[in-house]
């Protein structure tokens, strides 16, 4: 299945993008595609702690991704 | 009312659209761009937001506040984009019947956008340019 990726803040840097794109096996997880990830780009892994949200959704690691999901990868918010 | 946005506001405006007959008191919460962060200077700082997924979270602290704490209306406006030190970063305008609610329903909406929501904050300084870190969020 595909998923979307964005990339916001400490991480969109360290990618070098905004966005892209990862094609994972059925039935993974939040934790498996963001493994995935930072073996893709190991300077993710300076990052302390990194957030994912699903569809605009706070997920939990064990949440499992369908084909089409759109995931926003992202360090601890600092607005207000 | 929710606004995400490069544009700056005006307090005034907010407050006339926002107030109505029922409402004896009118918070407001402005935050501005500070020179110094942790003992060291800041030129500008530049933020980035997760607009789509902000505006919803907005819009669900809006709401919650408005119900736990029975305020009138909520106004939230948080700027994005390069801001210099000095200029409003984000503005919440509480209207209720009374200070004590109004009072309580800002703080609450503040704690909750600092905690949660999708925006992020670079501070560019004399010695080069840090990413604020947030408090770590527990989401579950």
């Amino acid at each position: 299945m595909r998923i979307k990726l964005r990339y916001f803040a400490s991480v969109r840097e360290l990618v070098g993008a905004s966005e892209g794109e990862i094609e994972l096996p059925e039935g993974s997880t939040v934790e498996g595609m963001l493994e995935t990830v930072k073996r893709y780009y190991e300077r993710l892994r300076e990052v302390d702690r990194i957030l994912v949200a699903v569809n605009g959704e706070y997920v939990n690691p064990r949440t499992l991704l369908a084909d089409g999901d759109v995931a926003a990868l992202f360090p601890p918010v600092s607005g207000g | 009312m929710i606004e995400v946005t490069r544009e700056d506001f005006s307090v005034d405006k907010v407050l006339d659209r926002l107030r109505n007959g029922r409402m004896g008191a009118l918070v407001t919460f402005v935050g501005s761009v500070r020179d110094s962060s942790g003992g060291r200077p800041v030129d500008r700082i530049e933020i980035q937001v997760y607009e789509e997924m902000a505006r919803k979270q907005l819009e669900a602290i809006r709401e919650e506040a408005m119900e736990r704490f029975g305020v009138d209306d909520v106004a939230i406006i948080h700027r994005y984009g390069s801001l210099k030190v000095s200029e409003n970063i984000m503005l919440i305008a509480v209207g209720a019947g009374h200070r004590p609610e109004a009072f309580d329903a800002c703080h609450f909406v503040l704690e909750r956008i600092k905690e949660r929501v999708t925006i992020w904050k670079k501070e560019i300084t004399p010695d080069g340019e840090f990413w604020v870190e947030g408090e770590n969020y527990e989401p579950h």
